[in-house]
C-alpha cells in the first residue's frame, strides 16, 4: 500500500479545501479543480507550488477524480464531512468535527496546504464557472505537455 | 679668316669725267632720290666680284673700265679692273682710282673655270677660304666653295631684298637649298664638308637608310619607355642595393610569419578547448536541472508522508462502525482491524519515508558533485576566455607588424622590377646603337646627313643675335625670330619671311644679313667682312599707331644700330639717316641735281651727242 495518493492523503486535502470554503459546500468537480490549483499554485501566479512540475503531469485529472472520491468517503466515514443532494447535484460540506480535525493536525505541510487552499478558493471558486475553469486548466496542460515533449526531443504525433 | 674691305667703286672712260664713290671702312650711307644710280653702284659691286649680270644705265655709256678698290686682310690694297661685258678681270696690287693702263699683276676669269684661275679662287685664297668644300646634293656630292656662295650674303641687291626666296639661298630650287644649307653650316660653325672617300651606291644607301631610320625610331621608342634617366652603372648599383634590402626584408618577414603561424595554431587550440568545455557545461547544467526537479519531488513526498502519517494516527482513534480506512462493516472486521489498518498505514509511511530520505541523501550527494563540476567548468571557461583575449591581442600585434613590412616589400619589389626593366631597355638600346654605328660605318647616308645639320645651341645663339637685331630697330610684332636651318628661311612674329609682305620681307632680309655678319665676325667665322644693303627700308610702312603712342621710328633706329656693326657696312637708301648718325658715317647724297646729282657726274651734252 502506497501512502502517497492514498485515500487518506486525498481525504485530508479535500478536508482542507472544504474547511477553507466553509460555509459554502463544494461538489466533486470543484474539489478536483481546486485540489490541482492548490498543489500547482505557482503555475497560476499564486504562492510557490507544493508539488514539483513534472513532464508527466497531464492526465492526472481523470485519475484524480476517482482518488478524490475515495478520499471523500474516508472523510464521511470518519464523520469529518457530509454530503447533501441539492439542485446543483451532490455537494460536500465540512462538519464541525472536520473543522476541529484540521485544527489539531500539526504537520507543517497542512499549513502550507491551508494557505494555498484559501488562495485557490479566492482565485477561482468565487467567480469562475467550473466548466470554463476546468477547460482552461486542461488547455494549459495540453500546451505544456507539447512544449515539454518538444523540449525533451520526443516526437509527439 | 680674313675680312675684305671695299674702298671705292670707280667708272673710268677715255675723255669722260671719272665717276667714283669712296667707301668708309666702317659705315657708308648713300642716299638720294630715285634714278640717281644708287642701285647701279650695288649691282656694279656684285658684277666686279664675279656677278653675271652686267649693270647698265644710259649714263654708263662710254665708260670702258670698272674699278673696284679693296683692302686685303693684311691691309694691302687691291684693285680689280673689268671691262663692262668683259670675261676677265685684271688684278692690280695697288690702289688705282683712274683709267688703268698698267700691266696687271694677274688676269683671272670672271667666271669659274676648272684651272681655278678665276676671281672666285683668287679672292677666297686671300681670305683663306679657297680649300673649303660644301655639299651640293643629298647624296653627299661636294665641291669647292665659290665666292658667289658668299657674295650674295654680303651684297644684297634691291631685288634680292624683297625676293620671297629664303635669304640664305642664292638661287631658287631644291638643289640650291642643299648647297645653301652647307654654306650656312660653314659660316655658323666654321666646319666644311670634305668629300667622302667611298660611298655605297644609291640602292644600298636607300636600304641602309631605311634600316637606320627604323633603328632610330625603335631606339626612340625604347628611350620613351625608360622610366628615369639613369646610367647603366647607376642602375646596376641600385639593383644590388635593392637585392640586399629584399634579402633582409624577406628574413624578417619569414620570422614574423612563423610567429604568426604559431599564434594562430595556439588560438585555434584554445577555441577547440572552449567548445569542449561549453558542451560539457551544457550537459552538467541540464543534469542539474533534472536532478533538482527530482529533489523537489522527494522533498514534497516527505512532507506529504508526514501529513498522511499524522492523519492516519488520528483516524485510528475513530472506532465507529465501518472502518474509516477500508469501509468494511463491523461484522466483517476482525478484532484489532482498526489497529491493523493504522499500523499498516504507519509502516508503509515509515518505509516510504526511509526510502525517500535515503534517495534524497544520494541525490543531494550527486547534486553537490555536479555543482562542483559546474563551478569548476565555469571557472575554466572564464580562464579560457581570458587566454583567448590575450592570444587575440598577440595576433593583432603580429599583424600590425606584418602589414607595413608587406607594404614595404611590395614597394621594393616594384622598384626592382623597374630597375631591371630599365637595364633591359638600356641593353637593347645599346644593341641598336651598335647596329646603327655598324651601318653608318659602312658609309650609309645619315652620318653625313647629321654633319650637315647645325647644332641646336649654335642655332639658338644665332637666333638670339637675329632677335636682338630686330629688337634694336623697334619693329613691332617680331617676337620669336628664328632661322630655319632646313628651309633656310627666317621667321618672326610666327610667320616665315616669305609669308610677310614686301616691306617686312626686306627688313627681315636685312636683319638676317646683318645678324649673320655680326655673328660670324664676332666669332671669327668665315665672312667676307663687308655688307652692302640696297633699300632695306624703302617699302617698309610702319603700322598705324594710336595717336597717344610714339611711333617706333624704325628707320632711325635701323641707322643707329648699324653704328655698332663690327664690319664694313654700306647702306643704299632713299631715306636720310637721323642727325646723330650723320656725324659717325660717311654720307653720300645724290640730290638728282646740283653738286652731286647722281653717281655719274653731269657731262656736256656734246659728249653725249658724240657718236
Amino acid at each position: 500500500m502506497n501512502p502517497l495518493n492514498s485515500p487518506v492523503e486525498l481525504g485530508m486535502r479535500a478536508l482542507v479545501l472544504l474547511a477553507r470554503s466553509h460555509p459554502d459546500p463544494l461538489d466533486l468537480s470543484w474539489l478536483v479543480l481546486l485540489d490541482h490549483a492548490m498543489l500547482h499554485s505557482g503555475q497560476f501566479d499564486g504562492p510557490p507550488s507544493l508539488h514539483p512540475q513534472l513532464p508527466a503531469q497531464p492526465g492526472e485529472l481523470g485519475m484524480k477524480r476517482h482518488l478524490v472520491q475515495e478520499g471523500l468517503e474516508v472523510l464521511m466515514r470518519a464523520g469529518l464531512a457530509t454530503v447533501e443532494a441539492t439542485g446543483d447535484g451532490l455537494v460536500y460540506k465540512v462538519t464541525q468535527r472536520g473543522s476541529g480535525f484540521v485544527g489539531i493536525l500539526e504537520a507543517p505541510y497542512v499549513d502550507a496546504l491551508s494557505l494555498r487552499a484559501q488562495w485557490a478558493i479566492d482565485q477561482f471558486a468565487s467567480a469562475t464557472d467550473v466548466v470554463a475553469a476546468t477547460r482552461d486548466i486542461t488547455a494549459r496542460w495540453h500546451d505544456e505537455f507539447t512544449a515539454c515533449t518538444r523540449h525533451l526531443g520526443i516526437s509527439h504525433g | 679668316m680674313g675680312s675684305l674691305t671695299l674702298t671705292h667703286l670707280t667708272y673710268a672712260g677715255a675723255g669722260l669725267p671719272t665717276a667714283s664713290v669712296e667707301f668708309d671702312p666702317t659705315f657708308t650711307v648713300i642716299y638720294g632720290s630715285s634714278n640717281t644710280g644708287k642701285t647701279f653702284i650695288v649691282d656694279s659691286i656684285d658684277y666686279m666680284l664675279g656677278g653675271h649680270v652686267r649693270p647698265y644705265i644710259p649714263r654708263a655709256e662710254g665708260y670702258g673700265q670698272i674699278l673696284l678698290g679693296l683692302l686685303l686682310p693684311d691691309g694691302s690694297p687691291l684693285t680689280l679692273v673689268r671691262k663692262p661685258g668683259g670675261k676677265s678681270i685684271h688684278v692690280h696690287q695697288a690702289d688705282l682710282r683712274g683709267m688703268v693702263h698698267d700691266t696687271p699683276d694677274a688676269v683671272v676669269s670672271a667666271r669659274r673655270i676648272r684651272s681655278r684661275r678665276d676671281i672666285s679662287h683668287y679672292l677666297l685664297s686671300k681670305v683663306g677660304l679657297d680649300d673649303r668644300y660644301i655639299r651640293t646634293n643629298e647624296s653627299g656630292n661636294t665641291e669647292l666653295l665659290k665666292l658667289a656662295d658668299l657674295t650674295h650674303l654680303s651684297v644684297v641687291t634691291d631685288t634680292r631684298m624683297i625676293d620671297p626666296n629664303p635669304p640664305s639661298q642664292r638661287t631658287r630650287g631644291t638643289a640650291a637649298r642643299t648647297a645653301a644649307r652647307s654654306v650656312m653650316k660653314l659660316m655658323l660653325t666654321g666646319e666644311d664638308e670634305p668629300p667622302a672617300t667611298t660611298l655605297p651606291n644609291a640602292s644600298q644607301r636607300r636600304v641602309q637608310r631605311g634600316k637606320i631610320n627604323l633603328i632610330d625610331s625603335l631606339a626612340l621608342d625604347l628611350h620613351a619607355k625608360l622610366s628615369r634617366d639613369q646610367s647603366p652603372a647607376e642602375l646596376r648599383e641600385q639593383l644590388a642595393l635593392l637585392e640586399g634590402t629584399l634579402e633582409d626584408m624577406a628574413r624578417s618577414l619569414a620570422r614574423e610569419s612563423e610567429q604568426q603561424a604559431r599564434a594562430v595554431a595556439a588560438r585555434a587550440q584554445l577555441a577547440q578547448t572552449d567548445a569542449e568545455l561549453e558542451t560539457r557545461l551544457g550537459e552538467v547544467l541540464d543534469l542539474l536541472g533534472r536532478f533538482d526537479i527530482l529533489r523537489q519531488q522527494y522533498e514534497s513526498d516527505l512532507a506529504r508522508l508526514e501529513m498522511v502519517s499524522e492523519a492516519g494516527n488520528l483516524l485510528g482513534y475513530f472506532q465507529v462502525g465501518r472502518c474509516v480506512f477500508c469501509g468494511a462493516d463491523p461484522e466483517h472486521q476482525h478484532a484489532q482491524h482498526g489497529n491493523q489498518e493504522t499500523t499498516q498505514l504507519h509502516e508503509a509511511v515509515v518505509v516510504e519515508s526511509t526510502k525517500t530520505h535515503s534517495l534524497l541523501a544520494d541525490l543531494l550527494l550527486t547534486l553537490s558533485d555536479l555543482e562542483a563540476q559546474r563551478d569548476e567548468l565555469i571557472e575554466r571557461r572564464n580562464a579560457l576566455t581570458r587566454q583567448a583575449g590575450e592570444a587575440d591581442s598577440v595576433l593583432a600585434q603580429i599583424e600590425a607588424r606584418l602589414a607595413p613590412l608587406n607594404e614595404e616589400l611590395q614597394a621594393v619589389v616594384a622598384e626592382r622590377l623597374r630597375v631591371e626593366r630599365d637595364l633591359e631597355l638600356r641593353a637593347r638600346i645599346d644593341e641598336l646603337d651598335e647596329h646603327r654605328s655598324e651601318l653608318v660605318s659602312q658609309g650609309a647616308l645619315p652620318s653625313k646627313r647629321v654633319e650637315a645639320f647645325i647644332a641646336g645651341r649654335i642655332l639658338t645663339s644665332f637666333d638670339g643675335v637675329l632677335q636682338s637685331t630686330l629688337d634694336s630697330w623697334r619693329i613691332p610684332n617680331v617676337e620669336a625670330a628664328g632661322f630655319d636651318p632646313y628651309g633656310g628661311d627666317v621667321s618672326a612674329g610666327g610667320t616665315t619671311r616669305a609669308g610677310h609682305g614686301r616691306g617686312m620681307r626686306a627688313l627681315l632680309h636685312a636683319a638676317f644679313s646683318i645678324a649673320l655678319a655680326r655673328y660670324c665676325l664676332d666669332r671669327r667665322l668665315p665672312h667676307l667682312g663687308f655688307l652692302v644693303l640696297d633699300s632695306p627700308l624703302v617699302t617698309y610702312k610702319e603700322p598705324d599707331y594710336d595717336a597717344d603712342r610714339i611711333p617706333p621710328n624704325v628707320i632711325d633706329h635701323f641707322y643707329r644700330s648699324i653704328l655698332a656693326f663690327p664690319g664694313q657696312a654700306i647702306v643704299v637708301e632713299n631715306a636720310p639717316p637721323p642727325p646723330d648718325v650723320l656725324e659717325h658715317a660717311r654720307i653720300i647724297t645724290f640730290s638728282g641735281s646740283g653738286d652731286r646729282p647722281g653717281f655719274f657726274p653731269a657731262r656736256p651734252t656734246s659728249v653725249l651727242a658724240r657718236p
